[in-house]
């Protein structure tokens, strides 16, 4: 049982569990270690079976742990009696049959080598595909896994806005309706039918705002609070052919249809319009207009920017025109001084003369001055081109020794972390696993188990033999009594010897009879007395009391978390008593 | 996801007009229903603005149902509820609401689909045509078959499942072609899943 019980914690270490270096047997498993095992073998068994590998603090969790635990160790096949108990109260030789069972079902090493981890997102997302078809292809098809709804819609009322069939309501009419007679949207239908209401509920809000836009680019923006369909035409019944007709087939059975509703709504609009009069246009048209406040916000938005693009514009205009005022006014000074364009003229051209002697005595002046300051610049110039050729080949140098040492910088780290990994990895490769010892140990003990079955058959025949010897014995020994009998008797008759030794011959039998049963039930009894030693070691490898202990202090922790919770509870109680809101 | 005008209306101007009194008691039927579908639920009678409160839950009903169905992250629903101009701690509460009941309201979505029966076993027989007022299928075999059926049932009591049978009648040659699709189907879905291993 020991290299069972080193096999299985070898197995259960490679696995991830943390169990300590000396551990050679299953007795040392505590109770949390027991469910961390199991719950980690589980999960590489079947991932995702979100077993928790901590025991949590809370009693009733501990069991349902325990139970869940259980649960899919039965799932997985297990034939062996299995509950929480077995977990939470284990015995080691219970232990040890789930163990092996649960290390055989463990994944082979060259099966998990074998999923391929890809990084393309497309072979990612194949792969999970081809997992989601194989697992739906393993079990079998179960009724409940098939369940579905009909997506039948009823149609709802929010109370936001007024349906046709209500136009002719006073405002204070609907808000009495609204307040007392709406029910809530659930109220209104089936559960079945209230997601995909509610969802033909917001559609149909959709398609009547596309109708109304569609509508509003050709005429006016008059707006129904819903889409107006084309009043239908009486016609003959006929078989539906159309999918409407069809659909409309589906909700047969059900309060007046659609096209009759709308013609009582209209009747119904016409008559009270004749009858409330204005006021009830007004309101009519105070909801609509409220209806269109969101159009008219996104029409306000494309407006502002439109006014900003016009403003931009004005500006750029505006800029123009200034300088064609300039342009314009000295063109009017031009204008002024035509008249005496002789004595002008002259005027000018003594200014141009003068200006032009200036400027030539100014250009004398600045070659004076930019002749040295110009060679000054040349100087520096090539100064600067020399210092920036230096430092260029100096900073490309020292990028280059950069680069150089982020490589190698680099090239250090990815060694210290494959060190690092190497080194785990060598710390978690057990150390003293040689297949080829285990191979000879299983050889050997295949050679002891065949040795002692050899025995066994050995003693078997023997007993064999014994068993028919003594009953050939037997037989020899009836006979012999037999004839003796006789012969005794026989002769009893005359002679008074004769008498005495066939009433010693009777005793004797009777005494022998006697001493051969009491040495079978002897025989009985020592083998009744084995059997119940063997069910006292049994017994005692339980670890009963040891359970017993661990059961009256769990009882102990529950009777705590028991009274615990009557006194949040009845706290609970008062408070809600004391301030409840009805629903 | 898009809202209709209806629906936005309802959230701008009712969700917004409740007090924190009215907003809280509406979280909490919205939970209600949507942990609870089946369950009659109304507002308690006398209750201050039911008219108000009831606009909104219908408002506040889609926009979680229409979220959950469009997938939309939290970020989204936060945009609407803004442009709706609610203010950030009820955002905050609808969100919560919303990541509470995504899974089931998922769940319950998915199973609203088309209703198509599933096989559950099959009976034929084959009868040889000796004679019929169909010439083509004079002297030829031809099976009857048919496939039971189970089909969900709705009504009040919840779903029940009815058998039905539907019976087909088709010539070797159709049967032959029939029986290759499936194969050609089952081998293609054994052939992906086997990809998996």
């Amino acid at each position: 049982m020991e290299e069972v019980d080193k096999i299985i914690i070898q197995s259960l270490q490679d696995i991830g569990c943390l169990i300590q270096d000396g551990t050679e047997s299953l007795d040392c498993f505590t109770t949390e270690l027991v469910i961390e095992a199991s719950a980690r073998c589980l999960d590489v068994i079947i991932p995702g079976s979100d077993i928790p590998k901590q025991l949590p603090i809370n009693m009733a969790a501990r069991f349902q742990v325990g139970a869940k635990i259980a649960d899919a160790c039965k799932e997985l096949g297990y034939t062996g009696d299995v509950g929480y108990q077995t977990f939470l109260y284990s015995n080691v030789t219970d232990l040890r049959r789930i163990f092996i069972f649960l290390v055989e079902k463990l994944p082979r090493e060259s099966e998990r080598v074998a999923e391929p981890e890809p990084d393309d997102p497309l072979l990612r997302l194949k792969s999970e595909v081809c997992w989601s078809v194989r697992n739906s292809l393993n079990p079998r098809l179960k009724l409940e896994d098939v369940e579905s709804l009909p997506f039948v819609a009823d149609p709802l009322e929010s109370g936001i806005i007024v349906p046709r069939d209500k136009l002719s309501w006073s405002p204070k009419e609907w808000l009495d309706y609204c307040a007392n007679t709406l029910r809530l949207l659930p109220g209104q239908t089936s559960a079945q039918r209230l997601l995909p209401s509610v969802i033909t509920l917001n559609a149909r809000g959709l398609v009547s705002r596309s109708i109304r836009i569609s509508g509003s680019k050709a005429s006016s923006p008059v707006v129904n609070p819903l889409p107006l369909p084309p009043i239908p035409t009486p016609r003959s019944p006929k078989r539906p052919t159309t999918w409407l007709e069809q659909q409309a087939q589906i909700f047969q059975g059900r309060p007046p249809s659609s096209a009759s509703k709308e013609q009582i709504a209209i009747v119904n609009s016409e008559v009270a319009v004749d009858d409330a009069g204005r006021e009830e246009n007004e309101r009519i048209e105070i909801e609509e207009l409220q209806l269109h406040i969101d159009q008219l916000l996104v029409d306000l938005a494309a407006d502002s920017a439109e006014l900003n693009r016009v403003r931009y514009e004005y500006e750029t205009v505006e800029d123009d025109l200034k300088t064609r005022v300039k342009e314009y006014e000295a063109l009017c000074k031009a204008l002024e001084l035509l008249p005496n364009y002789e004595e002008n003229l002259k005027k000018v051209d003594g200014l141009i003369s003068l200006s032009n002697k200036r400027y030539e005595s100014l250009n004398a002046q600045w070659e004076t001055y930019r002749e040295p300051l110009e060679a000054r610049r040349d100087e520096l110039r090539s100064k600067t081109a020399n210092l920036l050729n230096n430092s260029d080949s100096r900073t490309g140098a020292a990028a280059a020794l950069k680069r150089k040492l982020e490589n190698v910088v680099k090239r250090i780290r990815a060694k210290q972390q494959s060190i690092r990994l190497l080194q785990e990895e060598y710390d978690q490769l057990p150390k003293n696993i040689i297949r080829s010892s285990y191979t000879r140990r299983i050889l050997e003990i295949i050679g002891n188990i065949r040795k002692q079955r050899d025995e066994i058959d050995k003693i078997l025949r023997d007993t064999i033999d014994l068993q028919r010897k003594t009953n050939s014995l037997f037989g020899t020994i009836d006979r012999l009594f037999t004839v003796v009998d006789e012969t005794i008797f026989r002769n009893a008759k005359k002679d008074e010897h004769s008498k005495k030794a066939y009433k010693h011959l009777a005793t004797l039998h009777t005494d022998c009879s006697d001493i051969v049963r009491m040495v079978v039930e002897t025989g009985v009894i020592e083998r009744e007395i084995r059997d119940l030693q063997e069910q006292v070691d049994h017994e005692s490898f339980k670890q009963t009391a040891d359970n017993v202990a661990r059961i009256s202090a769990d009882m102990r922790l529950l009777k705590q978390e028991n009274v615990t919770l009557e006194r949040q509870l009845k706290f609970c109680d008062q408070n809600s008593s004391g301030a409840r809101v009805p629903l | 996801m898009k809202l209709s005008t209806e629906i936005s209306t309802g959230l701008k101007k009712f969700t917004n007009a409740l007090n924190d009194e009215q907003f809280e008691l509406l979280l909490k039927n919205l939970s209600l229903s949507f942990e609870n579908p089946s369950a009659s639920l109304d507002l308690p009678p006398n209750v201050a603005g039911a008219d108000v409160l009831k606009k909104a839950y219908a408002a506040l009903f889609t926009l979680i149902v229409e979220g959950v169905r469009w997938k939309e992250d939290g970020s989204i629903i936060r945009n609407i509820l803004k442009d709706c101009k609610l203010s950030e701690s009820r955002a905050t509460d609808i969100l919560n609401l919303l990541d509470k009941q995504r899974i089931p309201l998922q769940i319950s979505l998915k199973q609203t689909n088309f209703n198509f029966p599933h096989v559950l076993d099959v009976t034929w027989k084959m009868n040889y045509i000796v004679k019929s007022s169909y010439s083509d299928i004079d002297g030829k075999a031809l099976y009857f078959i048919d496939f039971i059926v189970a089909k969900q049932n709705w009504t009040d009591e919840g779903c029940k499942f009815v058998t039905e049978t539907v019976n087909i009648v088709c010539t070797v040659n159709h049967l032959q072609s029939l029986v290759a699709a499936l194969r050609a189907a089952s081998r293609k879905l054994i052939a992906i899943g086997d990809a998996a291993k």
